[in-house]
């Protein structure tokens, strides 16, 4: 029981600094890759996050794997839309340079 | 035995479904058939059909007030788990005809864009994923069909990609709501790990038993992942209002520059 606790804490510092990471990538970073990175290591952070709320001593909760799996493919889906849009973006600016997108406006 | 009644939430989802799966066929048949109109009617009849089942299930609905099925017979807490009221088939009405003026206005609008098998299947996907997120009965559900909404919108505003605004607009409002659905899905783990399960009416009775147990350090925790939640699902709400917003001022100007 203590040694679950233990693993739980462990990893969830673990979500922690990978939620700061992405945050970092998405906030800071000018390159629209760099972003969709960001955007996957969020996704992961939150997918870890699942496996460790789920974890007990006789390992991890069944649900809380199909939720992570679910979520994984969503991912997957979100940056297969995400790098389809960059290589359109890259067609009509031939940048990807976030600081370009700057033309829509009200 | 199979309850009839309870299976009746799905016919709208699976309808939906299967017609947008369906599409890519439907253009092959067109091509031989040499009629060009045949997905639009498809997409139309499919959400006349949702409408219909949708006024069926609204009669079937009991004065207790809702109806419920579990998805291949898994009961909670581990089975996905629809939920039906009278409020979520009022919301899935709205969405379906709503649908259904699109899909008729997209008829002539759209007529000069190649593509529209996808851009048909795209809109029944974006339909059932409202539909699904009205209808959903757990927090995880909710999270599934908010996303199979999102993708779809992110791909119809996306669409025409051949114009920079649309490609522009597209990848702004896919960083802006997914980062908001991850956010969603943190605050949904923190509900899971405190109550090992993501059913709502579940997690309303496992609350309400440990309100008395609980440490006041615990209180906090769930306002936050309540925070989250409700936090995460609210950009893509705002960037529907602001791509309201934005439309109908464009449509005043437009007015004003005609008429001046």
């Amino acid at each position: 029981m203590q040694n679950t606790a233990q693993v739980q804490t462990v990893y969830m510092v673990a979500v922690v600094v990978l939620i700061a990471v992405g945050l970092y990538c998405i906030i800071a970073k000018r390159e629209l890759l760099k972003i969709v990175i960001g955007i996957e290591i969020l996704t992961s952070a939150v997918n870890l996050n699942i496996l460790v709320m789920g974890l007990g001593d006789s390992g991890v909760d069944a649900l809380a794997q199909s939720m992570a799996v679910i979520s994984m493919s969503i991912g997957a889906c979100i940056a297969a839309v995400a790098l389809a849009l960059v290589v359109d973006v890259f067609r009509h600016y031939k940048t990807t340079d976030i600081r370009k997108l700057r033309r829509l406006r009200w | 035995m199979v309850d009839i009644t309870s299976q009746l939430i799905m016919y709208p989802i699976i309808v939906l479904l299967t017609s947008a799966a369906i599409m890519p066929l439907v253009k092959i048949l067109e091509d031989h058939l040499k009629f060009k109109r045949l997905k639009e009617f498809l997409t139309m009849l499919s959400i006349a059909i949702c409408l219909l089942s949708l006024s069926i299930l609204h009669r079937e609905i009991p004065a207790d007030g809702y109806l419920e099925a579990s998805l291949l017979g898994f009961n909670p807490p581990f089975g996905t788990q629809f939920y039906v009221d009278e409020f979520s088939v009022y919301m899935a009405v709205i969405f379906c005809g709503l649908g259904l003026l699109v899909a008729i206005f997209s008829y002539r609008y759209m007529e000069v864009d190649t593509g529209l098998d996808k851009y048909y299947g795209l809109l029944l996907t974006l339909i059932t994923g409202m539909i699904g997120v009205a209808f959903a009965g757990d927090l995880f559900n909710l999270y599934v069909f908010w996303e199979l909404m999102c993708i779809s919108s992110y791909s119809l505003v996306s669409f025409r990609k051949y114009r920079w605004e649309a490609v522009e607009a597209g990848f702004k409002y896919l960083v802006m709501s997914t980062i908001g659905s991850i956010v969603a899905l943190y605050g949904i783990s923190l509900i899971y790990g405190s109550f090992k399960t993501v059913n709502m009416r579940e997690v309303a009775v496992r609350l309400s038993l440990a309100q008395a147990k609980l440490s006041p350090s615990a209180v906090p925790s769930l306002y936050f992942a309540a925070g989250l939640i409700i936090c995460g699902f609210a950009p893509t709400r705002y960037d529907y209002y602001d791509r309201v917003f934005l439309t109908s001022r464009k449509l005043r100007y437009g007015l004003l520059n005609r008429l001046s």
